[in-house]
């Protein structure tokens, strides 16, 4: 028979067993290496800071994915902010990277998504949106009712209005009918009339 | 005082008992029992409690988090995860093994044993259909060496797995022919399982959830794990994709469920649609 009754395992490289060794790991030359650390840092708290800059540079996609996750771990609100700031990144792996895991920390990002959803750039508004999107929750609701209350952007309005379809409940009809009216658009007509109809369905 | 965590008739645990324990269980193994779980989860509480002679939640809580040896935890986590499962279950994922994936891994392969590991093993179902399924199917198995590894959490379900005795329900999908060669019937209407076939299999308990204990777990070429991730939430079950990544060699093969999908649970991994489904493939080339 072609099994083998014993194994012998390969030696794993050893996890990093404090923050500082985390944090050297994390610089190392092997990218197993770097991997290795990255899982290891959600148990160190203190990791969250360096973890997120550190993200900027790391040219690994594995070994992002490992550091993203950690920080989804350890989902702080400092955590929560200074990923944010990822929302600008030309890097287009990376922005969406962050995003999925700013979808798994609602309340670490609460304070800081009024800021994102009166953001100067349009972009990040809309980012903002896709994250809330994913967060069906009552605070997910009312931010994105603010949204189509007051923001200037048809498009984004748009964006929170699909997202709305999905979270919401016919008690938001009224302010569906509102945002329809804000804008003399063909397009925005239709778009209400769908969400309504999806609504109630 | 902290409030008790059990009704006054004590055969209900409250709702801050019950997300108590869910976060800790969470944090443990990462399985996540939704509000639809309650009653699941609070029969298996009281039953443990029971057990015990607990008197309330808080006192069968602090057993559970402070014992030392981790009994209590391994006994309610033995009570807590289902093993409901078959041989041959998913066939075609076998199939796919030998028509597709194998051909493609062992391909200017310098000798080295092909390492596959089965996990959530449960009561061994799998990997011993892996292994009847390779002695039957694959032309190449006598010409390499092989190390089937095999795991769960459930140090029960291990136990019955070394043992190799299956009820007629668990081979009901072998072929006659399998079955007779394979199994001998014993008189209480089971099955045992073949010496050769039980020692063929490495049993080992493993939470996946633990990195220490998977640190052990490397160099894989192909690991079976299915309808397992279901049980998690997002976020576990991206931190088992990236254990089950570090676990593979660079090409090395995943297979799920029939209902998961890798690409909805991490970017880390290419999907490869074979004739007989699809397999998800860690990047590199094999080695």
């Amino acid at each position: 028979m072609a099994f083998l009754k014993k194994t012998q395992q390969p030696n794993a490289p050893a996890m990093p067993e404090n923050a500082a060794a985390v944090l050297a790991a994390l610089q190392a030359p092997t990218i197993e290496v770097r991997r290795q650390a990255a899982r290891a840092a959600s148990q160190y708290p203190e990791c969250g800071a360096p973890l997120c800059a550190l993200l900027e540079t790391e040219a690994d996609a594995g070994v992002r994915a490992h550091m993203l996750t950690a920080l989804t771990k350890m989902q702080t609100a400092a955590i929560a902010k200074a990923l944010s700031v990822y929302l600008r990144s030309e890097d287009v792996s990376l922005r969406n990277d962050v995003i999925v895991a700013l979808q798994q920390m609602p309340e670490a990002l609460a304070p800081y998504m009024h800021d994102l959803l009166h953001d100067s750039d349009r972009d990040v508004r809309i980012f903002a949106l896709t994250i809330l999107a994913h967060q069906p929750s009552a605070a997910a609701r009312d931010w994105l009712l603010e949204v189509i209350a007051h923001e200037p952007d048809i498009t984004i309005c748009a964006t929170a209005l699909e997202a709305l379809a999905e979270l919401s409940t016919p008690d938001i009809i009224p302010a569906l009918h509102t945002l329809a009216s804000r804008f003399d658009s063909d397009f925005m007509r239709f778009a209400v009339n769908a969400a309504i109809q999806r609504i109630q369905a | 005082m902290s409030r008790p965590f059990i009704t006054a008739d004590n055969r209900r645990i409250s709702v801050e008992g019950f997300c108590k324990f869910r976060d800790y269980f969470y944090t443990k193994t990462g399985i996540y029992f939704d509000d639809s779980k309650r009653y699941f989860v609070d029969r298996r509480l009281l039953e443990r409690m029971h057990a015990l002679g607990a008197q309330n939640f808080n006192d069968y809580f602090s057993v559970l988090r402070l014992e030392a040896n981790g009994a209590e935890f391994q006994a309610l986590v033995n009570l807590m995860t289902t093993n409901e499962t078959y041989f041959f279950r998913e066939e075609y994922q076998f199939k796919c093994l030998v028509e597709s994936v194998l051909p493609e891994l062992m391909k200017d392969r310098p000798p080295q044993p092909l390492r596959i590991w089965s996990v959530p093993a449960a009561s061994g179902e799998e990997p011993y259909s892996i292994a009847i399924y390779l002695l039957e199917h694959w032309a190449d198995v006598d010409t390499h060496e092989i190390e089937l590894l095999a795991s769960d959490i459930d140090t029960r379900m291990l136990q019955q797995a070394q043992a190799g005795e299956y009820t007629p329900r668990a081979v009901q999908y072998l072929p006659a022919h399998l079955l007779a060669k394979y199994f001998q019937p014993l008189p209480n209407g089971n099955f045992l399982i073949s010496a050769d076939l039980r020692g063929s299999v490495n049993f080992s308990t493993v939470n996946i959830n633990d990195l220490t204990q998977t640190q052990a777990f490397r160099e894989m070429d192909i690991i079976f794990c299915r309808n397992l991730l279901i049980y998690f939430n997002d976020l576990s079950r991206r931190e088992a994709a990236e254990m089950f990544y570090e676990a593979l060699k660079p090409g090395g093969f995943i297979c799920l469920g029939h209902s998961e999908s890798m690409s909805r649970i991490s970017p880390l991994f290419t999907a490869r649609r074979f004739s007989d489904g699809i397999i998800y493939q860690k990047p590199g080339r094999a080695r």
